[in-house]
């Protein structure tokens, strides 16, 4: 997930992916066949002046060990009943795991551009094998080496900038799933509770490290950063400075709305309970 | 031998304790759940199930209803289709059940019980149904919840009687409808080496504070407001019910007066025969009311008691 610029981008092109994109890649790596060191597959979303949003992907079948062989048909045939659930998701392009980019990335590439009327496919690598132990993603535009029209030396494969675009929902999934790094098992689902405690947590440990820092500078041990610092003040004065009546009656109001709803809602039940213990003493 | 006598044994065995979903079937269901809003579009599942455990692996979803005509056939065919190529890639294509996104866990009615008790009759009696609710989810929790028909309900269904005597011989309340079963979320090594990426590169990534919010009254006006709804149709089946019943006194009413007039005498065999036997209201309408409205005062203490905590804090807070 570097960021890096190539002097051979005519416009700036940007690529955003989406985690299940990711996942649905490492999916197809594990259930690969023996002997396959690497798989492939397409690479859907669309463009949005000059970004790119990988939304979707699903695996193609393929085979390189005498002779590069895609499966076109397959992939046809995929993108035709994708296109039936997802109609604003076309394709841009293709994946492949493994960290290098070979004599047959260049044929496949050269297949995915044919499929897309001649646009240009990106090209996404997910490393798989885990070189210096982080799994590296990229993302790729090939560009032709030409002398003059009629030949052409070979592909240029540069690297485009990678971002990793979630959503809200997105993120308390990510959250979810997340808590599987810690317990080697299945983890059940986290309740409301877990996850507020989660969240304060979280906000806790920020608070203490701003606190440490700002300690730090005031005794002169760290040099201090200005723009941290006139950060830090504008966050402060975004608090909104309440008197402190007007807190406590804020808060009791909203307490003593709650406890209404609650009781509400146990009086709805127990209307419920009781009408159901009629309805069986009736039958009976 | 062993592994064909285990697959017999896990089909015919209906027990189930547990369904464990993958990340990946996670992040597909917010998706493409997300993608069709404000539109409800469901999906298949597909995995394995082993023992008393139902495996979730993947899953798609189906297309949107465009055409009704050829709405059954053709998303048949797209199933059909779509399970086929999916296992040219060591994909499960085995039908676990489906799921289906909602609004405030308002899905309890009779075309996602016909639905799920067709896949727990037809396809496998472990099929479930995982309800996916977006809009809580959006507060920063994730919300899904797995569901399945219990065995003495699938009976019932079988026969397509309601009426009041069947019901109350076999002593339905409103929770024995549907099961939920607990869901556990399990993840691959290089899955949880993703993860532990995701966390380096960008810490911002799972920090999420949206759930510390304490302005999300909307969220529970609109509970109540389905609750009262509920029960506004729930008094309207009751109303149904009193009226059937005034109707049939009437029409004894009637009987009775027309022979007296003709100067004969009215046994009880005769009054019941001749009494035409109107359609009762059916049961299950009431007993789907009901549990929705159990699901949502459970909605109401469970948001209540997380604000109530949220303002608790910030009383301390404030001091």
């Amino acid at each position: 997930m570097q960021k890096e610029t190539s002097i051979f981008l005519p416009s700036q092109v940007t690529v955003k992916v989406h985690p299940v994109v990711i996942f649905n890649i490492l999916d197809h790596y594990i259930r690969r066949n023996v002997g396959q060191d690497r798989v492939i597959g397409t690479l859907l979303g669309f463009n949005n002046d000059g970004v790119l949003e990988i939304r979707n992907c699903f695996p193609v079948v393929h085979s390189e060990t005498e002779q590069i062989a895609v499966e076109m048909e397959y992939q046809r045939k995929m993108l035709d009943l994708h296109l039936k659930s997802s109609p604003r998701e076309p394709i841009i392009g293709w994946y492949a795991t493994g960290n290098d980019i070979n004599e047959n990335s260049v044929h496949i590439n050269n297949f995915y551009r044919d499929e897309m009327g001649n646009s240009t496919p990106i090209h996404l690598t997910v490393d798989t094998g885990l070189t210096n132990d982080t799994m590296g993603i990229h993302a790729y535009m090939a560009h032709n080496l030409s002398l003059n029209p009629e030949s052409s030396l070979g592909s240029y494969f540069s690297q485009l900038p990678l971002e990793i675009l979630t959503f809200e929902a997105e993120n308390a999934g990510l959250e979810s799933i997340a808590q599987t790094k810690y317990d080697q098992q299945s983890t059940s689902l986290l309740s409301e509770l877990e996850s507020l405690q989660g969240s304060l947590t979280k906000l806790d440990e920020m608070l203490e490290s701003i606190t440490s820092y700002i300690e730090s500078v005031e005794k002169g041990e760290i040099q201090g950063d200005p723009r941290l610092g006139r950060f830090l003040a504008k966050t402060i004065q975004a608090l909104p400075k309440a008197n402190a009546q007007v807190m406590d009656k804020v808060i009791n109001n909203s307490v003593k709305d709650l406890l209404m709803i609650v009781y509400l809602s146990s009086l709805t039940r127990s209307q419920l309970a009781v009408a159901t213990k009629i309805s069986h003493s009736l039958s009976n | 031998m062993d592994i064909d006598e285990q697959i017999i044994q896990d089909y015919s065995n209906s027990k189930l304790d547990v369904v464990q979903i993958d990340g990946l079937v996670v992040l597909k269901i917010i998706k493409q759940c997300k993608e069709y809003l404000p539109e409800l579009v469901p999906g298949q599942l597909l995995g394995l199930d082993i023992g008393t455990s139902l495996e979730v692996s993947n899953c798609f979803p189906f297309p949107p209803r465009d055409q009704e005509d050829e709405n059954s056939e053709s998303i048949a065919d797209y199933q059909l289709e779509m399970m086929r190529f999916l296992r040219e890639v060591n994909i499960d294509s085995n039908t676990v059940g489906w799921y289906t996104p909602t609004y405030l866990n308002s899905f309890f009615n009779e075309s996602v019980i016909e639905t799920q008790y067709n896949y727990q009759a037809t396809i496998n009696q472990k099929c479930v149904v995982i309800v996916y609710d977006p809009i809580k989810t959006s507060q920063g929790t994730l919300s899904l919840k797995c569901y399945r028909l219990t065995q003495s309900f699938m009976e019932l269904f079988k026969d397509q009687s309601f009426s009041r005597e069947r019901l109350d011989q076999a002593n339905l309340s409103f929770n024995d409808i549907f099961e939920q079963i607990p869901i556990k979320i399990h993840n691959s090594q290089l899955i949880n080496a993703l993860l532990y990426e995701f966390d380096g590169a960008s810490n911002n990534l799972t920090n999420s504070f949206d759930r510390l919010n304490i302005s999300n009254n909307i969220y529970l006006e609109k509970v109540v407001e389905g609750m009262t709804d509920c029960l506004e149709s729930l008094n309207q089946e009751l109303n149904k019910v009193y009226i059937n019943q005034r109707n049939i006194q009437t029409q004894k009413t009637n009987y009775i007066q027309q022979k007296f007039l003709e100067g004969q005498k009215v046994d009880e065999d005769e009054l019941a025969s001749m009494i035409k036997p109107l359609n009762p209201p059916s049961k299950l309408t009431s007993l789907l009311l009901t549990n929705q409205i159990n699901n949502y005062t459970d909605q109401i203490h469970s948001f209540s008691g997380n604000s109530l905590t949220k303002l608790s804090l910030l009383k301390d807070l404030q001091k």
